[in-house]
């Protein structure tokens, strides 16, 4: 007589069997689709704590996206509410549920280095030092947060501009240094657009980087039409005249800008914009000649000798 | 000259009788009418528009996000309770209608009547995932169109240069319906029909649809755990009734958190070569051998 345990007894050893040569394979494709970003690490145990247990068990049921789109809109009611510890714990979560997710980390970065920031220096009514150094605080956390992004993202170009742009802000204690980093670092993903060559001369210069490998480069660029933009124009000006100083600044300024008229205006605007850390070698006298061949002395209101005289040492913003 | 004998298993027009006989059975168990609460939630999650940011290269994409977080997951839903909850039904309410013992008393070879009975399980979540799929694209592509043009408009009025007008464009695009995303819509499909072949393993055993249905969740969760459980087996400094319980569930339970490529793809990520035909090749595996399984243990179950 058959025993009618035997199927079962039967059927186990062939699960346990199968489940013995599929354990190394499936070890081996785990850990080979968490190489690649298609699988995300494990929940750690006080991010399970965090989202409370409906929301884990809902997480660990293979709908980690959807739990960070509710943790997400968490973050946007924080942001209406102006809750900024709060907002950094909600988005600190969200970005641990979908590490892959660039948006979250580029909004979460933005909210907490430049809203969060903001708000400290000229709306929580802190006294200046400390709403200085809080604002600093924050803008701090909001590098580290892109860096941490980058990290879980390196082929992304977006977050590396997002950083290089918010370590290039004057209003938000400026790291030239970190722009040069994460700009070149977009440019290396081999997916930027042309304009992040742009903005990675722009940090060289002013981190001062050898004004002649900085001029060959702003040649290179200004070849190309789409690049001849105002501020790399004004650049190019001040190099040449660094380098190879001219007894006609005047007759420089127009073989680089094409005519006196679009000299004085990209020149002026340069010349006004002394917040930026731009190099400024030569581009006084410029401004001057070109004003005195239009007819414009330094007392009248046009010339932008006279604005600059009237700006204030820092920038109106800051506190 | 021999004939093959008529009752030899495996008979694929046998398999599709019984397939579609348990297609019919399930559909007119209104299953079908979760489409309607699928297109409510495709509604709803259009609606999950984020204030004005200020941020016009990030303006709406957060729509896109949550279409396809909100639909993958429903979609996940959907597959997975239809997956435990119907195939629990089967057999159950096969003998309790008595169908059960008129098409046994046929000859029909008993795999022939579980392959039969899964593939009308997975036939109906092909179906419906297939219509969601096409419902998520649709409302999707719509959506996507709108956004770039809000976009492209408001960068363009910023001052934006085209190179990088045009790289915006191609992202935002990216966040719309792709084939990867269709990709990942087959992998919701792929991971319904282990569990769809477990909880019919289950059945087999088990004396009820409830003990089935419970138990069948219960290894859907405890599946999402097995990186952790092969941790515990191949990990160092572990004790050996650690080991020991990490290879009882590495070996016994399904690996559903292979599955979980999906998240990923919800956040615009792409398949990069032979991820898909892998995953394939796994939920093959899982149901051939939880077929094989259910045959070892139905095969001489008396009724």
């Amino acid at each position: 007589m058959k025993s009618r345990r035997r199927p079962l007894f039967t059927a186990a050893a062939v699960l346990l069997a199968a489940g013995a040569l599929r354990m190394p394979l499936e070890q081996a494709m785990t850990e080979d689709f968490r190489e690649q970003g298609l699988l995300s690490r494990p929940l750690e145990l006080g991010l399970k704590e965090k989202l409370g247990q409906n929301s884990s068990a809902i997480a660990l049921a293979g709908l980690r996206t959807l739990v960070a789109t509710f943790t997400h809109l968490k973050v946007t009611e924080y942001f209406s509410q102006q809750k900024w510890p709060d907002l950094e714990k909600a988005m600190n979560t969200t970005v641990q549920l979908a590490p892959r997710g660039t948006y979250y980390w580029d909004i979460g970065a933005w909210h907490i280095g430049t809203n969060a920031s903001t708000h400290y220096r000229m709306e929580a009514g802190l006294p200046e030092l400390r709403a200085r150094a809080e604002a600093r605080r924050w803008v701090t956390k909001g590098r580290e947060f892109y860096q941490r992004g980058i990290r879980n993202n390196p082929d992304d170009w977006r977050l590396r501009v997002a950083l290089g742009n918010l370590c290039s802000d004057v209003f938000r204690f400026p790291d030239d240094a970190l722009a040069v980093e994460a700009y070149a670092g977009a440019i290396a993903t081999g997916k930027a657009p042309p304009g992040v060559r742009r903005a990675l001369m722009i940090a060289e210069v002013r981190v001062g980087k050898n004004p002649e490998k900085s001029l060959a480069e702003v040649r290179e660029l200004l070849k190309v039409p789409s690049n001849r933009v105002p501020t790399l124009l004004c650049i190019c000006y001040v190099l040449e005249q660094k380098i190879h100083p001219s007894d006609d600044p005047v007759g420089r300024s127009v073989e680089i800008f094409g005519s006196e008229d679009k000299a004085l205006r990209n020149l002026g605007s340069y010349f006004l914009n002394i917040y930026d850390r731009l190099p400024m070698e030569g581009v006084e006298t410029a401004v001057r000649l070109l004003e005195y061949h239009r007819g414009i002395r330094p007392e009248d209101p046009r010339s932008h000798i006279r604005q600059r005289d009237a700006l204030p040492a820092r920038p109106t913003r800051y506190r | 000259m021999s004939h093959p004998a008529k009752n030899r298993p495996l008979n694929p027009r046998r398999i599709g009788v019984i397939t579609m006989h348990t297609f019919t059975q399930l559909v007119r168990m209104k299953v079908f009418y979760f489409l309607g609460v699928f297109a409510v939630i495709l509604l709803g999650s259009n609606l999950f528009e984020i204030q004005d940011l200020g941020r016009p290269d990030l303006e709406g994409t957060d729509v896109l996000r949550s279409i396809r977080s909100w639909s993958l997951g429903t979609m996940t839903l959907f597959s997975v309770v239809i997956g435990v909850v119907a195939t629990a039904l089967l057999l159950p309410k096969d003998v309790e209608d008595r169908t059960l013992y008129t098409i046994l008393a046929k000859p029909v070879p008993r795999l022939d009547y579980l392959v039969g009975k899964l593939g009308g399980v997975l036939l109906l979540i092909f179906v419906s995932l297939l219509v969601m799929d096409l419902l998520m694209a649709g409302v999707l592509a719509l959506r996507t169109n709108l956004v770039v043009a809000e976009q492209v408009a408001a960068v363009t009025a910023a001052g934006w240069p085209a190179a990088e007008i045009e790289a915006l464009r191609q992202d935002t695009l990216n966040q719309g319906p792709t084939w990867s995303l269709h990709g990942a819509v087959f992998v919701v499909f792929l991971r319904a029909a282990v569990i769809a072949s477990t909880a019919m393993m289950i059945s087999t055993f088990s004396t009820s649809t409830l003990f089935t249905t419970i138990t069948g969740f219960l290894m859907y969760f405890i599946g999402n755990f097995q990186a952790e459980a092969r941790g515990l087996y191949f990990g160092e400094g572990v004790s050996p009734l650690e080991k020991g319980a990490g290879l009882l569930v590495a070996t016994i339970f399904p690996d559903f958190q292979l599955f979980n490529v999906i998240d990923n793809l919800i956040e615009g990520g792409h398949f990069e070569g032979g991820e898909l035909p892998m995953l394939i090749a796994l939920s093959g595996f899982y149901v051939v051998l939880h077929l094989f399984v259910s045959w070892i243990v139905f095969a001489e179950k008396e009724f």
